[in-house]
C-alpha cells in the first residue's frame, strides 16, 4: 500500500482533497445542497470506519485474545465477559436486522428468548453506568459543592468585602437551585402569603443570575468558536501558501491590492 | 383499564392522578383536552396518540413484531402525529430560557389560529416536522403539499448574517488591516495550574485525559502544546488515555508536531519515545478503571466541561491526585465552581489562557507561534466587533417593529 | 398493533442496579480487601461490553443506510457513498498488520477526518452569530440580563489595546468587575445548576430503584 501512496504524491493529494473537502463542508452555509450533503456523508462514513478499526484493534482483539489464551480451567472468569459480549452482539444484530421487517409468527419464540438473553448484558452495562454516575455525582459534585457553599458562604472571620461576596454567592446558589426544583405556580399556591412572597423574590434572583450566567457562557463559547475559525484560516493559509498554486495566488493578490 | 392521557408527553396515567407519572405535568388543569381518557385496549387498535409519547422499544419484552414496517408507517403519518395540547406550564430545561414548543404536525393546522397561550412564532410547520422526522427516522419524502409548503417560511435574514460574519472576520484580514496589539485578560487559575506542573519532581507520573479530537483541536492545541511542553520539561512520565476514537491519533500528531516545530532536543529537553495513547470506550462508565493509577498529577485536556466533571467524579476521589483542567474557553464558566471548591488546582482555558501560559513558560517561542497568536487576536477582535454589530442590528430590528417579543 | 410500554422499571434492571451500586460503592471505598483488583476486573468487563455496544451502534447505522439503498429512498446515493467510505476505512485498518498507525489510515485521517471535523466545528461561529441576532435582544424575556452578561465578558475577553484607545483605566476596572461577576454571582448560579443536575440524577436513580419510571 505504501508503494501506491508515495509520501510526496500522497501528501499532496491529501492536502488538496482535504482542502476541497473543507470547502464542501463550508458550502453548507450557502444552503442545503447535494455536494455539502455528500461531504457530510463521506465524513460520517470515515469517522465511523475509523472508530470501528480503533475499537477492534485497541479493545476487542487484544482483550478477546487475552481471554482466549487464558487457561479456561484455571481462570474461567476470563470467559464470562467474552460470553456476555457474544450474547449482546448476536442479540443486538438480530434486533437491528429485524427493523423494518414484519416477522413471521413461527420465529417469535426463539427471537423472544434471544432478546431476553441479550437484554441481560445490555441492562448490566446500563445499570453499571447509572451506579457509576450516581455514586460519582454524590462523591465528586454534590458533597464537595454543598460543603464548599456552606464553608465559603458564611466566613465570619473574613474581611467584610469577602464576607459579603460569600453571602451573595450563598444566596445566588440557593436561588438558582430553588429555581430548578420549585415551580412557583404548582408548589407555592398552598403556602402562606409571606412565604410565597419570600420564595418568589428568591426565585426572581435565581432566574436573573441564570440569565446573566447564560450571557457570560455565550460570550466564552463565542471565543471558543472564533478560535476554531481562526485555526482553520491559519492552517489553510499557511499550508496553501507553500504550494506553487498558493504562491501564484499570493502574487496576484499582492498586485491586486497594491501591497 | 381507563387511563388519562398526559397533555404534555402523551403518557397514560391512572384516572384521578394529579401529576403525570412520566413528566410530572399537572393533570388537574381545566383545559379542554386535559382529562381526555382512553381505554387502553380499545385505543391500541386505533393507533392512539399516546403511542408517540411512549417508547415501546425500551421495553425488553418488545419484540418488534408489532413494529410497523416503515413503508406502512409513512401512510399512517398524519394519524400518528396528532400533537398533544401542552399544559399551562411545562418544565423543559432551564425555565425561562427554553419555552415549551408546540409542534404542528398536520397540514390543516398550518395557518390556523392557535389557542392561547402558545405564540404563533413557536410553531414548526408540517414541512419542518416532516424534515425532523426524516432526519431522525429516515422517513421518505411524502406529499406534494409539503413541497408547496417548503417555500412558505424562508429565513431571509440567515444568509445575510452568515455573510456579515464571514466578511467581518475575513475581509479585514485579507486587506492586511493589523489590529492594535493588546493583552488578553488573565483569568484566575492559569498561574496555579502552571505552579502545579512546575512543582513536579523529575520522573513524576502524570495522568492525561485526552478529551478532544480534530473537531476542537484548533483551539485545544493552543492550550495543549505549552502544557505538554511544560510536562516534557519537567521530565514527567505521561499516562495518556482518550475516551474518543479519534483522540489517540490527534495526540500522536500534536506530539509529532511539538518535536518537529520546536526542536525539543535543542532546548535540552529529552525527546520522549513514541507516545502511547490508549483508547477506552464507554465514556464516563470506563473512567473508574483509571482510579488505581497512583499518579502525582492529572491533566484533563477537554473541549467540553463534562469531561472534566466526569474525571472529578470518577477518578479524582479514587486516586486523590490533584487535577489541572486545560479547556476550551466555553468550558470555563461551568468549571468555575470546581475551581472555587478546590477540586481543581488549576484552570487554563481559551486562547487567553494559552497566551498567559506561554508567557509563564518563559521560553523562546518557535517562529510560527507569535504569528499564530497575533492572527488569533485579530480574529477575536474582528469577530467581537462583527458580533456586536449583529446584536445591534437584531435590537434595531426589534425597535423598528416597535414592540416586545416573547421568548 | 402496538403494545403499551411498561411504565415500571423491569425487575431484572432493579436487581442489576442494586448489585451495581453495591459493587461500585464497595470497590470505590477500598474497605474490602482486594477491592482495587475487583474493580479493575469489573471495569475490564465493562470496557469490553462498551466496545461491543459501539460496534453495534455502527452496525445499526450501516443497516439503516443499506435499507435506504435497497428501497431507493431519497439520497440513496449518498448512503452508498457513506457505506463505500466506511468499508474502505475498515478494510484499510483491519487488513494492514500495522493496525491503526498504518500509512493509509493515517492518510485518511489527515485528508478526510481531521479537515472534515475541524471545518464542521468552525462553521458553528456562523450559527452562533445567527443565534445572537435572534436572541440577544432587550425585548425578549430575560434578553437584557443575558445581554448584560454577554457584553461584559465579550468586552473583557477581547484583546485590544485599551490605553491606545484612551480606555486604559476603564478597561482595567471593567476587567476587575467582570472577574468578580464570574467568580461570585455567575459561579454561584452555575453551582446551583450543578447541584440541581446532581440532585435530579439522584432522584432519577431512586425512582428507578422504586420502579417508578
Amino acid at each position: 500500500m505504501d508503494s501506491l501512496m508515495g509520501p510526496e504524491w500522497g501528501s499532496a493529494a491529501g492536502l488538496w482533497i482535504g482542502f476541497v473537502f473543507t470547502l464542501l463542508i463550508f458550502s453548507a452555509l450557502l444552503g442545503d445542497h447535494l455536494l455539502a450533503r455528500l461531504a457530510q456523508h463521506v465524513l460520517v462514513g470515515a469517522v465511523l470506519g475509523y472508530a470501528v478499526v480503533v475499537t477492534w484493534q485497541s479493545i476487542l482483539s487484544s482483550r478477546l485474545a487475552m481471554a482466549l489464551r487464558a487457561d479456561p480451567q484455571g481462570q474461567p472468569w476470563n470467559w464470562i465477559p467474552v460470553l456476555l459480549a457474544l450474547i449482546m452482539a448476536v442479540a443486538g444484530l438480530e434486533r437491528i436486522f429485524a427493523q423494518g421487517r414484519a416477522s413471521s409468527g413461527r420465529s417469535g419464540g426463539w427471537r423472544r428468548g434471544l432478546r431476553a438473553l441479550g437484554a441481560a448484558p445490555a441492562l448490566g452495562l446500563v445499570s453499571i453506568g447509572v451506579a457509576v454516575a450516581l455514586i460519582g455525582a454524590v462523591q465528586g459534585t454534590l458533597a464537595p459543592q454543598f460543603l464548599s457553599t456552606a464553608r465559603n458562604g458564611l466566613n465570619w472571620n473574613a474581611e467584610w468585602t469577602i464576607f459579603a461576596a460569600g453571602v451573595l454567592t450563598l444566596v445566588v446558589t440557593i436561588a438558582s437551585l430553588l429555581f430548578f426544583v420549585v415551580d412557583a405556580e404548582r408548589h407555592l399556591a398552598q403556602q402562606p402569603v409571606w412565604l410565597q412572597h419570600f420564595l418568589r423574590a428568591w426565585l426572581w434572583i435565581g432566574q436573573r443570575a441564570l440569565w446573566v450566567a447564560a450571557g457570560a457562557l455565550f460570550a466564552r463559547l463565542l471565543a471558543s468558536r472564533l478560535s476554531l475559525l481562526a485555526a482553520q484560516l491559519t492552517h489553510w493559509s499557511s499550508t496553501l501558501q507553500s504550494t506553487p498554486m498558493g504562491e501564484m495566488l499570493e502574487r496576484w493578490w499582492r498586485i491586486a491590492t497594491g501591497a | 383499564m381507563a387511563t388519562l392521557l398526559c397533555p404534555h408527553c402523551g403518557a397514560s396515567n391512572r384516572v384521578g392522578a394529579n401529576f403525570c407519572n412520566r413528566c410530572g405535568a399537572d393533570l388537574r388543569t381545566p383545559d379542554a383536552d386535559v382529562g381526555k381518557t382512553s381505554d387502553a385496549p380499545a385505543a391500541a387498535g386505533a393507533q392512539p396518540s399516546s403511542a408517540e409519547g411512549e417508547q415501546p422499544w425500551l421495553d425488553p419484552h418488545f419484540l418488534g413484531d408489532d413494529d410497523v414496517p416503515f413503508e406502512e408507517e409513512e401512510l399512517d403519518v398524519s394519524s400518528e402525529m396528532t400533537p398533544p395540547t401542552p399544559a399551562a406550564r411545562l418544565v423543559s430545561g432551564v425555565q425561562g430560557l427554553l419555552e415549551p414548543l408546540r409542534i404542528a404536525a398536520l397540514p390543516e393546522e398550518q395557518g390556523a389560529s392557535l389557542p392561547s397561550p402558545i405564540p404563533a412564532e413557536s410553531l414548526l410547520n408540517a414541512t419542518q416536522m416532516r424534515q425532523v422526522r426524516q432526519w431522525m427516522a429516515e422517513e421518505t419524502f411524502v406529499g406534494a403539499e409539503v413541497q408547496q409548503a417548503a417555500t412558505q417560511l424562508p429565513k431571509l435574514w440567515l444568509p445575510w448574517i452568515f455573510l456579515l460574519m464571514g466578511m467581518g472576520v475575513i475581509l479585514p484580514l485579507l486587506l492586511g488591516q493589523s489590529p492594535s496589539p493588546g493583552e488578553p485578560v488573565r483569568w484566575e487559575g492559569v498561574e496555579s495550574g502552571f505552579q502545579a506542573i512546575e512543582a513536579l519532581p523529575p520522573g513524576a507520573l502524570v495522568q492525561v485525559l485526552w478529551a478532544y479530537d480534530p473537531a476542537t483541536a484548533g483551539e485545544m492545541e493552543l492550550l495543549a502544546a505549552p502544557v505538554l511542553r511544560h510536562l516534557q520539561r519537567r521530565q514527567a512520565v505521561l499516562d495518556i488515555v482518550s475516551l474518543l476514537p479519534n483522540g489517540p491519533a490527534t495526540a500522536r500528531r500534536l506530539f509529532a508536531s511539538l518535536a518537529k516545530m520546536r526542536g525539543v532536543d535543542l532546548l535540552g529537553i529529552p525527546v520522549p519515545p513514541a507516545v502511547d495513547v490508549r483508547f477506552l470506550p464507554g465514556g464516563a462508565v470506563a473512567l473508574p478503571s483509571l482510579g488505581s493509577v497512583r499518579s502525582q498529577l492529572a491533566i484533563v485536556l477537554a473541549a467540553q466541561p463534562e469531561d472534566v466533571q466526569h474525571w472529578l467524579e470518577q477518578v479524582a476521589p479514587l486516586n486523590r491526585a490533584p487535577v489541572v483542567a486545560v479547556t476550551a474557553a466555553g468550558a470555563d464558566p461551568p468549571l468555575r465552581p470546581y475551581w472555587q471548591s478546590g477540586q481543581l488546582v488549576g484552570l487554563v482555558s481559551g486562547f487567553d489562557g494559552a497566551y498567559h501560559y506561554v508567557h509563564l513558560l518563559d521560553e523562546t517561542p518557535a517562529p510560527v507561534e507569535p504569528n499564530r497568536m497575533r492572527f488569533q487576536f485579530a480574529v477575536q477582535q474582528y469577530g467581537a466587533l462583527t458580533i456586536l454589530l449583529i446584536v445591534a442590528l437584531g435590537n434595531l430590528a426589534l425597535l423598528l417593529r416597535g414592540g416586545r417579543e416573547h421568548g | 398493533m402496538r403494545r403499551p410500554a411498561s411504565v415500571r422499571t423491569p425487575w431484572l434492571f432493579v436487581v442489576l442496579l442494586l448489585t451495581a451500586l453495591i459493587f461500585v460503592g464497595v470497590t470505590r471505598m477500598d474497605i474490602a480487601p482486594g477491592a482495587t483488583s475487583l474493580r479493575e476486573v469489573g471495569f475490564e468487563w465493562v470496557i469490553l461490553l462498551a466496545g461491543v455496544a459501539l460496534l453495534l451502534g455502527v452496525a445499526n447505522v450501516v443497516w439503516l443506510h443499506v435499507r435506504r439503498i435497497l428501497l431507493g429512498q431519497r439520497d440513496w446515493m449518498l448512503s452508498l457513498a457513506l457505506l463505500a467510505v466506511l468499508t474502505a476505512v475498515i478494510g484499510a485498518g483491519l487488513l494492514s498488520p500495522a493496525g491503526v498507525v498504518n500509512p493509509l489510515l493515517d492518510w485518511i485521517f489527515d485528508a478526510l477526518i481531521a479537515p472534515g471535523q475541524a471545518a464542521l466545528y468552525a462553521l458553528l461561529v456562523f450559527f452562533m452569530a445567527a443565534a445572537a441576532f435572534q436572541h440577544l435582544r432587550v425585548g425578549r424575556r430575560g434578553g437584557a440580563w443575558m445581554l448584560l452578561g454577554f457584553l461584559l465578558v465579550l468586552l473583557v475577553q477581547t484583546p485590544f489595546d485599551g490605553a491606545a484607545l484612551g480606555l486604559g483605566e476603564i478597561r482595567g476596572r471593567l476587567a476587575n468587575a467582570t472577574q468578580w461577576l464570574l467568580d461570585a454571582p455567575v459561579m454561584a448560579a452555575l453551582r446551583g445548576v450543578l447541584l440541581g443536575g446532581g440532585l435530579a440524577l439522584l432522584v432519577t436513580g431512586i425512582r428507578l430503584l422504586l420502579r417508578r419510571t
